[in-house]
Order: C-alpha cells, then structure tokens, then sequence
C-alpha cells in the first residue's frame, strides 16, 4: 500500500501534499521543537509552584493570627503540602528528564549533552540546596508530607501603626526526616537541625537557573533552526491556499483513503508558541 | 515570606513589641518581645515571673483556638504589670507562653523592688500558684537566646 504526505487543517478540511523526504524533516523539527519547549514549559512549572507555595504560605501564617474553624486551617495547611509536594516533583520532572531534551534537540553532539551532566554534577557537589531537594523527593514521594513546623513572627509597620509585617518561616525538621531508608544517608547527615523552606528555594533557585540557561544556550541554535523550517511551510500552506495556518497537523496516511492514518502530529503549536516565547524570553 | 494584617483584624497586640508564633506537631508557643534597644533603656537585670495556666483545652476545642484564648489573658496581664512596675523604670521585655505555663520576664535595675511589687499582686484564676526568681544573665542576651 502506498504512503501519502500531506499537511491539513482539520479545522477547515484543507489538505496540501508533501513529499516523504519533507514529512521527515518536519517530524524531525518537531521532536526538536517538543523538547526545547518541554525544557521551558518544565522550568515554567517550577517557577510558578514557586509562586504558589510563597502565597499559601502567607494564607497559613495568617491563619494562626485570626480564629478560623480547624476545617479552614486544614484546608490551607493541605494547600501548603500540596504546592511544595508540586514543586518537588516538578523540580525533578525538570532536572530528571533535562539531558534526553537536550539531547533530542542535538542528537549528533555529544559535548554539549556531556557539557549539561557536568554542569548538574557541579550544581549537586556545591549546593547543599540542590543535594537537599534531590533527597527531598524520596521523602515526600513516600510519606506525602513536607512541612513540620512553622514561625510566625511580627512587628509594627514603620509607617502605619494599625499594620503589622508578619514572616512565616516553614521548616523541615531533621528529627522527622528519619533514619536513612527514607531520605539520603549523606545529605541527612550534612543537615541541621532544622532547613527553611524559602531560603532552601531560593538557594535552588539560582542552581536550576544556571543549569536552564545553559541547557537553553546549548539548544537555542537547533530550535531556531526548527523553527524557521516549520515556518517556511506554514508560509507555504498559507500561500498555496489563502487560508491562515492555525492549528495544522502533518498527516502520513496509507492507502488512498486519507483516513487511514499512519502517523499524525501538530506544527502550528510550535510556531504559536514560538511567538509568545519570543517575546518573554 | 512577609505579610502584613491590621492588628484590629488579627489580634491587638501591645505596641512596641513583636510577636513570635511558633507552630508544630502537637506544640504551639507564643511571644511577644520588646526589641532590644528599649531592653537597654530599662535595665540590665532580670526578673522572671512562671505563671502554670490552670485553664485546660476544653473537649473539641482546637489546639490554635486555645492558645489564641490564652494570649489575650496573658496579654491583659502584661498590661496590668507593666503599669504596676512602670514606676520603677521596669517594663516586661519577654512573654512566652505555651499550653502549660506562661512566664514573664522583666528588665530592671531594681529587681528587688519589682519582686516585693509582684508579690502585693494578686493573681489571675486562670493561673496556678507563680514562681519568682531572678535570671543572672542580662535581658538582652536572654533575649537573644530566646529567638535563638
């Protein structure tokens, strides 16, 4: 049975042919493309967890210094659990899955994929945060919990005296992290007595940013490259037909029925997508 | 992560000092500090003041319900012995407080004075029988200490 190649847009029933060689390439763009996003997309995720944790943290602290029903305090408390258990484990959706991106967007090179594992393997021995998190995840992923106690302090506001500035400092405590079946023997071992959580953040922060720019710089030639060659066919499909390319798919059907279909993955996403990460970069 | 709450929203606490609310499993403690440039102006001794509370958490009552209701009574006394001792250039620097007592700790020069002061006070029901004592280290290093 014959293969067929074609570009279409469901949308509204558009269909333009290519040949198998483009088919490739354009599948070939698009794992690229996949990646390079999945990196920024997984970074993205961190960062607003990130932002999650710092506001539920604020609704716990205040929670202690107004008469809420222990129902209400529960439910912030679980908001607390849940967003750091989200950063956790999207910090490690990152870090564990960064070098098959990387090396899907180069699968020729080598030196830059081995340049990103020495960069981690640096991030890990200096970093007492990054070492910290690692095992972190072991813990939460078994006992569902992160937290085990928290400050609240206050003081007057200089400027208004009705006002106090509270800070709410969440800690993990080492006497709960247990014995070393469930968290890393070694990192357990360098910790003290008790690790804030926001200081530990920020610290890791700054070493999952050093490792995504450089996973970024190392891959910023082939995306743009990717999608450059998206692009031309978009611009072809919108020449050749007078329609606009949104929400196009590239199809590889078998047979002569375009309904029996092979293969089938979408392209203006990436393009779209392109646009949008170019101008917040 | 920093916040701010009126106080008429939250709790009113006494101007002057900052709170300290500490939280974890099955523990709750509570204080209120004076910062440590007033400490000096007061004094370099100390005087401590360990009141047992003898209200207990009710049946179904909540553990942060509780220690709340205890704050307002601690802090109501805090008011009454710093007008008491003002006269004597004293003034409460730490209040801490948890579930089982709530001790006051007081800056002077004159810890004799505020000791006799103390004791021609009477005391609170919701406390048991208090204990006096003075603390030979200075209220600043005790202060220090304290929020560790």
């Amino acid at each position: 049975m014959d293969s067929a190649y074609c570009i279409q847009s469901p949308g509204n029933n558009v269909l333009m042919p290519i040949e198998e060689e483009q088919f490739r390439e354009l599948k070939r763009a698009r794992k690229r493309l996949s990646s390079a996003y999945a990196i920024r997309h997984k970074f993205r995720l961190i960062k607003t967890n990130y932002a999650l944790i710092a506001n539920s943290l604020k609704s716990l602290g205040y929670s202690y210094l107004t008469e809420l029903t222990s129902e209400q305090r529960q439910d912030i408390k679980n908001q607390v659990n849940a967003n750091v258990s989200n950063y956790i484990l999207s910090a490690r959706t990152f870090t564990a899955q960064l070098k098959r991106h990387v090396q899907a967007c180069l699968p020729q090179d080598r030196v830059e994929v081995n340049r990103l594992t020495r960069r981690m393997e640096i991030e890990y021995q200096r970093s007492f945060a990054y070492r910290f998190i690692d095992s972190l995840y072991d813990y939460i992923s078994y006992y569902g919990i992160s937290i085990h106690s928290v400050d609240v302090s206050g003081k007057l506001s200089l400027n208004n005296t009705d006002e106090r500035v509270y800070e709410i400092k969440a800690y993990i405590e080492r006497a709960y992290l247990g014995g070393p079946t469930d968290f890393r023997a070694s990192v357990l071992k360098e910790m003290p007595a008790r690790v804030e959580l926001i200081e530990l953040l920020d610290a890791y922060m700054e070493s999952l940013g050093r490792i995504y720019d450089l996973a970024c710089k190392i891959t910023d030639e082939a995306t743009e490259q990717s999608q450059l060659l998206l692009r031309e066919f978009l611009n072809v499909f919108e020449g050749v037909n007078g329609t606009r390319a949104d929400n196009l798919f590239v199809v590889h059907s078998i047979g002569d029925s375009p309904d029996k279909i092979y293969d089938s993955f979408p392209i203006s996403m990436y393009s779209a997508q392109a646009e949008v990460y170019d101008n917040n970069p | 992560m920093e916040f701010t709450a009126n106080t008429p929203i939250s709790r009113s606490f006494p101007d002057g000092y900052e709170t300290l609310y500490r939280v974890s499993y099955n523990y709750r403690s509570f204080a209120l500090l004076l910062d440590a440039l007033a400490i000096k102006s007061k004094g370099n001794k100390s005087v401590e003041l360990v009141l047992p509370w003898c209200i207990y958490r009710s049946e179904g009552e909540e553990i942060d319900i509780h220690v709340l209701r205890l704050i307002d009574y601690a802090i109501a006394l805090l008011h009454e012995l710093n007008e008491k001792i003002n006269h004597l250039q004293s003034k409460v620097y730490l209040l801490d407080l948890d579930i089982n007592r709530c001790v006051f700790r007081i800056a002077t020069e004159q810890p004799q004075a505020v000791i006799t002061t103390l004791q021609s006070m009477p005391c609170p029901e919701v406390f048991n029988l208090p204990q006096i004592k003075t603390d030979t280290s200075n209220p600043t290093d005790i202060r220090q200490q304290f929020i560790g």
